[in-house]
């Protein structure tokens, strides 16, 4: 494995499948078919054990329907804030979607490897992702805000299917804000749309990103 | 196969096996010891990596779902016959389940619980290639006890402390002379001898061809020839049946099922075995990402003798032949190799 890339223990390091109660603190509706949802464990010592590295899901599991591998897309300086962005494609995310706020449900993670953000300190960053693939690197985004300073240029070239699709469009300002050069673009345009269109890759090119020789391959992932 | 066994006289004495593709047959034979029949469908993975395995039991109790114990079972087992492949095979498969980031905790418990006692071959079947994936035939570790069958005894060694107080605390059994350890030995040594030379000897008619592996740069032979035109003719052969997948020592996919009651308050999750040769296997949201026969074989052969290097730092393959003997149309996995050796970019 590279080792460049941590991977944060899972909660009970002996039992992998062990699954822990979780409940639903906060819904928030984002695109069409797309929910976050704000989870908690419900034991303090699993909620005080919990870590996450950027990149790595959690297996959300309702007993008697299945689990679904799921992206944790919060800040992993702050674990106890998880959130779970989630599309509603099949069994378990449909399921899901039918779940209120105060609810239960199990988890265990977190697992799969991490983007390599230790190693990126100190280079220009370009980070890119089309869709619901935001998702997964919203924390690289709070990972390198956190330490800002550590970090040179910073880019982040987002797309998705149409405006509407869009995700996390609250954010970009404080992104901005934070010394992040946001470039977003979609597939097909609306009448209110005078931002960029074309796919993500198309992004790279007319943009002529001006990256020094130490600017790190893109962080791709696709919807 | 393995089974519970109540005495010695339940064991195959005078058996041996017949295999070829497609093909497992049972002789008696005169000379034949209690052993000399190699391998049959089951391997030690059964015992570790059981087929089908309830991980966990969930009650829904006042709105809230309790988990209750599922108890792995932790009896001592000794299994009695297993051969240097599948030492081999169980130490992949230690890798997978022990060595990586996350342990299997019911493959633990098993493992730690199982008392192997190996036996040395005195004979190779036709499918096997053990020679050639350097896994065999000699077991040399990885065994508690290894047993090689002499004219009118065993020779026992002992391969861990729990063999040795196993074997200390048995009444009836005396050391071994120099003469008798030299015939062990011999014996595995002129096995393997006559394995590396029975492919360039002239076989007699109806028997079958001895298998071999050549493993030079196998890695690179099949990542560079993934669109070879092989792939589409084994394709057009393989029934896509996933008995290759379950008969292989080392293969370890898995699929969880729910498995509820009408109320949905008892929930069971279930792990069964799984092949990558089925539809399911590769299924995503997008759909299915393997959709042909050719897909798959080729994604299985790739990864036991090419990514399994990359993944594990070994071959996922131990030449014991298994998959070659239980594929109902007898495709060979050394064939196919040699076939796109033949004609590799």
């Amino acid at each position: 494995m590279n080792a460049n890339i941590q991977v944060a223990p899972t909660v009970d390091a002996a039992n992998p499948w062990a699954t822990h109660a979780a409940r639903i603190c906060a819904i928030e509706r984002e695109v069409r078919d797309v929910v976050t949802y704000r989870l908690a464990f419900e034991d303090p010592a699993v909620a005080e054990r919990f870590r996450f590295q950027p990149g790595q899901f959690n297996m959300l599991y309702l007993p008697g329907i299945g689990e679904s591998a799921i992206s944790i897309s919060s800040d992993p300086d702050n674990p106890r804030r998880t959130l779970h962005t989630v599309r509603a494609v099949g069994n378990v995310t449909r399921a899901l979607t039918r779940k209120q706020v105060g609810d239960q449900l199990l988890v265990r993670g977190p697992f799969g490897s991490s983007w390599p953000v230790a190693f990126c300190e100190g280079q220009d960053l370009v980070i890119a992702a089309g869709g619901l693939g935001l998702a997964p690197v919203r924390p690289v985004l709070h990972y390198v805000i956190n330490r800002r300073d550590q970090f040179g240029k910073v880019w982040l070239l987002y797309g998705a299917r149409s405006p509407r699709d869009l995700l996390y469009t609250a954010q970009y300002d404080r992104w901005r804000e934070a010394d992040i050069d946001v470039h977003i673009t979609v597939d097909l345009g609306e009448d209110q749309w005078d931002g960029h269109v074309g796919v993500v890759p198309v992004l790279f090119e007319r943009l002529q990103l001006d990256a020094s020789p130490r600017t790190l391959s893109p962080v791709v992932r696709r919807s | 196969m393995y089974d519970e066994l109540d005495s010695i006289e339940q064991l195959p004495l005078g058996v041996i096996d017949e295999q070829d593709g497609g093909k497992y047959r049972l002789d008696r034979h005169q000379e034949a010891g209690y052993f000399d029949y190699v391998v049959g469908p089951h391997s030690l993975k059964k015992y570790l990596f059981p087929p089908q395995e309830t991980l966990q039991q969930l009650q829904l109790k006042d709105g809230n779902w309790h988990v209750e114990p599922t108890g792995v079972e932790d009896k001592p087992l000794a299994v009695i016959g297993p051969r240097s492949c599948d030492l081999h095979a169980m130490a992949i498969q230690d890798r997978v389940f022990l060595e990586g980031p996350y342990v299997d905790p019911g493959y633990r418990t098993r493992r730690e619980r199982l008392f192997v006692v190996s036996v040395q071959c005195r004979r190779a079947a036709a499918t096997c290639f053990c020679h050639s994936m350097k896994t065999g035939p000699r077991a040399s570790r990885g065994f508690d006890l290894a047993l090689t069958e002499l004219d009118h005894c065993f020779a026992v060694e002992v391969g861990s402390e729990r063999g040795g107080k196993m074997l200390a605390s048995v009444d009836g059994w005396k050391s071994c002379s120099a003469a008798m350890v030299n015939q062990a030995i011999d014996q595995s040594a002129q096995l393997e001898r006559s394995m590396n030379q029975r492919s360039a000897a002239e076989i007699a008619p109806n028997a079958s061809r001895p298998r071999q592996l050549d493993t030079r740069d196998i890695r690179d032979l099949l990542l560079n020839n993934l669109d070879h035109p092989r792939w589409d003719e084994v394709a057009e052969r393989c029934l896509s049946c996933a008995n290759c997948t379950m008969v292989c020592p080392t293969c370890f996919c898995s699929s969880v099922t729910e498995v509820s009651d009408l109320t949905g308050e008892q929930v069971r999750r279930e792990r069964t075995w799984a092949s990558c040769f089925t539809a399911e296997h590769s299924f995503l949201s997008s759909g299915v990402v393997r959709n042909s026969t050719t897909a798959r074989y080729r994604q299985w052969l790739t990864h036991k003798l090419a990514t399994w290097i990359d993944q594990f730092d070994s071959s996922g393959c131990v030449g014991c032949g298994r998959c070659i003997t239980w594929c109902p149309v007898g495709i060979d996995l050394t064939e196919e190799v040699a076939a796109i050796r033949e004609t590799a970019k």
